[in-house]
């Protein structure tokens, strides 16, 4: 029934316990999972560009920043790939830049994926009042395909 | 793996197509499906009214429930077949009241191992608030993971 599921991955708990369940469903219907990272556009907190005088300067700082961002991103999906091997998951990943939102639903309708396990954002307190996070809630109402929310 | 999927049914299409979609897991995972019928009731307790016109009302609209529950009991059964037929345990259910607050109470009951249901497909302005609203809310407050079918 499943063929391929797209878990975005931010690095968070919530989407931690997200990709544990995917690999138990990707493992009761040998599946293909397919994991996703995407580095946001406003990566670069906007205060820093206050102390970037030049251009150039400006330029190289945010080459670096996305570089780091880039290897943060490796090395946590190598991670994640390493669990599913000795699960004996099949598992391919891809870091993806640009707006969150539309990188995933790109992402879900390129890779023809059968199901997306997304984890909601755990928000205490006044935030409740909205307690799925946005990029859950827009990726939940835009693609075609069943999106499984884990909380 | 044992389980309960709970399927929220408001007896149109898409709710069919979440089920469909349950009974592929299900089957997989062998578990049951719980077929949750919410029934919205008109709520009277705002009205201006004598004790009288209450009290004959409360009992006109008591017999009415049960008339309603009855009626959308039996008219659940080709689903609870859907489900029987392709060798999935299921029972129905059959509730009255707000459907989120409902769904919510049996899923906090029940626990179940997800929720699967469908969304709204709408057009033209509609569109802008894509997922209906029990969908959203449901999703927003289960604590169990939901699946949302399009």
């Amino acid at each position: 029934m499943y063929k391929k599921i797209l878990v975005p991955i931010d690095g968070s708990k919530m989407a931690d316990k997200a990709f544990k369940h995917a690999l138990s469903i990707a493992k009761t219907f040998d599946a293909e999972l397919l994991l996703l990272t995407v580095i946001p556009e406003n990566v670069v907190p906007s205060g820093a560009y206050r102390t970037w005088t030049h251009p150039s300067m400006v330029r190289r700082k945010v080459g670096e920043i996305l570089t780091i961002a880039r290897e943060e991103a490796t090395d946590m999906l190598a991670q994640k790939m390493e669990e599913c091997e000795k699960n004996g998951v099949k598992a391919s990943y891809k870091i993806m830049e640009g707006d969150t939102v539309l990188k995933i639903i790109e992402a879900a309708s390129n890779k023809k994926v059968d199901l997306i396990v997304i984890g909601s954002v755990g928000l205490t307190g006044i935030k409740k009042l909205k307690s799925l996070g946005s990029v859950s809630r827009k990726v939940s109402e835009r693609v075609s395909c069943p999106v499984l929310i884990v909380r | 793996m044992k389980g309960k999927i709970l399927v929220p049914h408001d007896g149109y299409e898409m709710s069919d197509k979440a089920l469909k979609y349950a009974i592929e897991i299900a089957k997989a995972m062998r578990m049951e499906i719980i077929i949750l019928r919410v029934i919205h009731v008109f709520d009277f307790s705002t009205i201006p009214l004598s004790y009288r016109e209450r009290e004959n009302l409360r009992k006109k609209l008591k017999d009415a429930d049960r008339e309603t529950k009855k009626h959308a009991y039996n008219k659940l059964a080709k689903q609870l077949t859907a489900c029987v037929s392709e060798g999935v345990k299921a029972k129905r259910m059959v509730m009255i009241g707000g459907p989120v607050e409902r769904i919510l109470a049996i899923a906090a009951q029940e626990n179940p191992y997800m929720i699967v249901m469908g969304s709204r497909k709408l057009k033209g302005i509609g569109k802008l608030k894509i997922l209906g609203s029990v969908a959203r809310k449901v999703s927003e407050n289960a604590k169990c993971p939901v699946t949302i079918v399009h």
